[in-house]
Parts: structure tokens; sequence; C-alpha cells
């Protein structure tokens, strides 16, 4: 190392700056070098000296005012994390409840399927989709996913529904695979939103007259929860509050749909699951697919009870499938000039999958409360509530 | 013992989360290194008391600003400084400018009073005592821009490189400052009779 470049560096040497390899070789020119050692010494020398000032201590008394200061800026940035934390928290709970929608839509997909599977020896698995779900896969596999319910009346013989069976596991394949994040809110928006096709839909849509023919036709739609059905007057607003629950948004299927006419009828061999398909509601319903609100069921409700409210009587009925279960609930309030009508599905398990306002009556409002949306079965019969 | 001591660092981050006890800790460990920057560089006592908390409330104020990748003494001293610097020029904008470099406080006997080489040697706490003052003059002889660098490497602890950041100049002037520095010392502390070998330990102990 030259000797200029060494003697610039002694400082950072003494300081501790140099990489090692530099300071090694500076150390090495300072050995050999008489000025370099003995400039080196004078830095150590004076640095030896100088260290011997001790800080100066300030007057006592100062921390405190400092301590106070510190502790009113700490309790300040607390305050700012623990709403940070709130907002935090506030945001899992809608992402917990976002996730808890996907989940029990998805679960209510399964059980369905697999209770369909096995009512029906696995013949014919249900071909099931969901809004935009249903959207997508329904290309695919038209014939499965339009059809919204076998005619009761000629349940569908295991061997026809053996031969489509393929075509509606594609279907529900597709729906599965299209996109299963999608949550049942997001699912609600979707236009081509078609009802599930059901259990053996797709030689039932074969022998039913109209309405497996028009499978993209708004009137199979109805069943649809949410501006999906859009198109028919019947689900004009179905806007249902996020409070109603998981389930809601759900785009139920046909079976959901239309308030089982004719109950008990040629389905005892179905499963629980195809009950409330069971009558030829759907028939019916899409024979007058643009009547939405003139769909509802013509048959004696297995229950039926009337609430007084202030604006008028509440009429409550509702229809129990084969295992006793309450699978629709229809809910009429009367008022002059008119009736608002909600109507109410619910699964073999009691959940609430479907919540639709058939029509708003006069003057009300076009969405749901909170009121209207009993998640339970029998609280929406026996707990009604007035609005 | 040391190396299990919280880093100043990890002292403020714990103070961003609403710490109190953490800043008080850090201000423990730095209020008499701030304090005697400031005393050092100003030569007033007083207005370095008032810089001094001037600083820590502005490191408050700025603790959320605060960069964890910055080590937390160089951000310190360069408050401290700058807090200085802005005061210098405001009071020699008003006339009333103290310079930065006059030697002792007021009310100091004046350097020459120290220059006792000629005194019987004294037991070591006077010789202690009447050391301090020796290099404290030996520091106020310096240019303030030479001063400024050898406060804060020396005694702050601040590397080259921050320093010239601190005071926006470049390394290689901090780095020339501070041999001009140290050679000026040397020469200062020998015509105030305080040899190199004499090394009496302060009673206030020593920096760490």
């Amino acid at each position: 190392m030259r000797h200029e470049v060494a003697r610039e560096r002694l400082v950072e040497l003494e300081y501790g700056e140099l990489p090692p390899a530099e300071a090694r070789a500076v150390e090495e020119h300072a050995r050999a070098c008489g000025d370099c050692r003995a400039e080196r010494e004078a830095i150590a020398a004076t640095r030896r000296t100088m260290r011997q000032l001790g800080p100066d201590a300030p007057e006592p008394g100062g921390e405190r005012i400092i301590a106070a200061a510190a502790r009113e800026a700490a309790a300040r940035a607390r305050e700012r994390r623990t709403w940070w934390r709130m907002g935090l928290v506030r945001l899992a709970a809608t992402a917990a409840l976002l996730l808890a929608v996907g989940g029990v839509s998805w679960r209510l997909l399964a059980e369905r399927e697999g209770r369909d599977r096995e009512a029906r020896g696995d013949a014919a698995p249900a071909a099931v989709a969901i809004g935009e779900r249903a959207a997508k896969a329904s290309p695919e596999a038209p014939s499965a996913a339009a059809p919204p319910i076998p005619p009761p009346a000629e349940p569908a013989p295991p061997r026809a529904a053996r031969r489509d069976a393929p075509m509606a596991t594609d279907a529900a394949e597709a729906a599965r695979s299209a996109d299963g994040a999608a949550s049942a809110l997001a699912a609600g928006p979707a236009r081509e939103a078609r009802p599930e096709a059901l259990p053996g839909s797709a030689p039932a849509g074969r022998s039913a007259p109209a309405p497996a023919s028009s499978p993209a036709s708004p009137a199979t739609a109805p069943v649809a929860v949410g501006p999906a059905a859009s198109p028919a007057p019947a689900a004009s607003a179905p806007a249902i509050p996020p409070e109603a629950g998981g389930a809601i948004g759900f785009a139920r299927g046909p079976p959901a749909m239309g308030p089982p006419p004719a109950p008990r009828q040629g389905v005892a061999a179905r499963s629980e699951e195809a009950a409330p398909a069971k009558g030829a509601p759907s028939e019916r319903e899409a024979a007058a697919p643009s009547s939405g609100r003139g769909a509802l069921p013509e048959t004696a409700a297995d229950v039926e009870r009337t609430f007084a409210c202030s604006g008028g009587p509440l009429r409550v009925r509702a229809w129990r499938d084969d295992a006793g279960r309450v699978r629709r609930v229809v809910r009429e309030l009367s008022a002059p000039g008119g009736v608002r009508t909600v109507v109410l599905g619910y699964d073999g398990g009691g959940r609430l999958v479907e919540a639709r306002l058939v029509a708003p009556g006069p003057g009300g409002r076009d969405t749901l409360s909170e009121a209207e949306v009993s998640r339970d079965p029998e609280t929406a019969i026996s707990g009604a509530r007035c609005p | 013992m040391l190396g299990q001591e919280e880093s100043d660092e990890r002292l403020m981050t714990r103070f961003r989360a609403g710490d109190a006890g953490a800043f008080e800790a850090l201000v423990r460990r730095h209020r008499a290194g701030v304090f005697s920057f400031l005393s050092r560089l100003l030569g007033d006592r007083a207005r370095a008391e008032d810089l001094s908390q001037e600083t820590w409330m502005k490191a408050i104020a700025a603790a959320p600003r605060w960069e964890e990748r910055a080590r937390f003494r160089t951000w310190i001293f360069s408050i401290a400084r700058n807090l200085a610097v802005d005061d210098a020029r405001r009071r020699s904008f008003r006339g009333t400018a103290q310079p930065l470099d006059a030697s002792g406080r007021p009310g100091d006997p004046p350097p020459d009073r120290w220059l006792a080489a000629d005194d019987p040697p004294p037991d070591r706490a006077a010789a202690a005592a009447l050391l301090r003052p020796r290099l404290e003059a030996a520091l106020a002889s310096l240019p303030e821009e030479q001063r400024e660098v050898f406060l804060l490497r020396e005694y702050a602890g601040v590397p080259f490189a921050e320093i010239a950041a601190i005071t926006g100049t470049p390394e290689p002037t901090v780095k020339s400052r501070m041999r001009y520095a140290l050679a000026a010392l040397q020469r200062k502390l020998e015509a105030l009779g305080v040899g190199a070998g004499e090394a009496v330990p302060d009673p206030d102990g020593r920096w760490p």
C-alpha cells in the first residue's frame, strides 16, 4: 500500500471503519513506516486523553418532562393501534362471513349430491349449479342445467337417468371447478343463473313438455335467488340483508322455489331431497313463468297460521316434506291494496336456502327485512314477526 | 451484560408500539450524551439544556417517521445537531451571536489559569477535577466544523458516513476534518500541559 494512501486511512483504522482486508494492509504499512507509526500512536494518545472527558450531566428534572410526553405519545400510539386492530377484526369478521357463506353453500351442494346419489343408487348424480356456476356450466350441459324440476308424476326411471348421468355429472363437475371460491353472494347477480338441475332432470326434462325445452328462458330462472332471476317478476327484489345468514343467496333450485302444490305424490321413492320437488309445480310455473306471483301453491299447506299485525293479517303457510320437515314457507302480509308475499325455502337440514320476495305489496319495500327472513323454519312458522 | 441489553432500535420500535417505558430507557441511555454534545458544540450549558429537551420532544413527535433501518443514535444526534445549527443561525441573525467556538463558559477562569503545569502534582481526584476543564478547553479551541465532527465520531459514536449525511458534507471532507481535529487537539493538549500519558480516570465515568 502506498504511504499517502495508508496515512489517509490511519484515522479510519483507529475508529475501526476500514474493511478487514484494508485494515490489515494499513496496519502492515504502519508497522514498517516510521511516520505512519508515529502518527497512529499520536491519534491513539489523543483519543485516550480526550475520552477521559466523560459525558456532561444535564440538569436533573428534564427527563420527567420528556417521560410525560413519551407516555402521552405512547398512549396515542396504542389508541391508533387499537383502532387499527378493530378495523382488522372487522375486516376479518367480514372475510369469515364470506368464507362461511361459501362454505355453507359448498356443503349444501356436497350434501345434496351425496344424498341424491344415495337415494338413487348413484344412478344420476345431481347436477347442481348455482348462480354463475350454473351459467358457466350450462353451456356444457344444457340439458342437465336447464330443466328445473322433474315432473314428479313420472319419476325418472333409473335407467333413463343412468343414460344421462355422465352429462349431469359433467355439469356438476364443471360447476364445482368453475369457481370454488365463488360465494353465494357473488352468485346472485349472475343473469344467466339457472335453477339447479335436479336429480334425473335430464330424462325428466325430456319427458316434461315446456320447461326443459327452454333452458335459457327466464321462465326457468325464478328459482334463483337474487337479481339472477330478475327477468321474472317474482324475484324482482330479493335483496337479502347480509345478516340473514350464510345460506341465503344460495340460488336454490326449483324445489325450493315453488311451494309444492301436490305434496306426497309419486315421489315416495325419492329421497327427502327430492321431496320438495314433488307435485308438478315447476311445470306449472314454467308454463306460466311470467306470472311468478301466481305460481303460489294451490294445494293446502301443511301448516297455516295467521298473525294480527297492525297493517293487516299476516298469513304464514308451510309445507312439509315426507319426513315432516318444513321445506317451504310462504309469508303473506295483507295490506289494503295488496299482499306482500315472501317465500322461504329450507333444506333437509332445516337451513335456509332461499329467501325471495315474490310480491312487495302495496308501497312495500322491495328488499327483505330481517323480520321476514327466518333462518330456522320453525321460527318462520310459529315465531313469525310482524314487520 | 452489554450484549443482553436491548438495542436502541428495538426500544424505539417498542415505543412506537405504545411502550412509553422503552423511550424512557432510551432517554436514560442517551440523554447525557446528547446534552454533552450540545453543550460542547455550543459552549453554552443553558442553551444546551433547552435544545436537549427540544431534541427529545422532537424525537417523540417524529417517532412515527423514524425508519427502523436507521440507527437511533445517529438519528437522535442529527436532530440535536440540526437544532443547534438552527439556533445558532437564529442568534446570529438577531445579532446576538455567540460563536460556537467560544472557549470556556461564562464565569469560567481564563484558560491561562489552567496552565498549571508547574504546580505541585495534585492527588488523583484533584487531577481529574483539573483535567476536565482543560479537555473542555481543548475541544472549545477547535473550529466549529471540526469540533462537530470530532464530537459526533468520538463521543456520540456516529460513523463517518453518517456524519457526512447529518452535516451535509462529503465523506472525504468529514474524514479530513477529523484528521485536522485530532492534530489540533494534540497540539492544544500539549499547550495545556496535558500529556498523552496523563491517564487520569474521570470520576464521571467513561463514554460507552
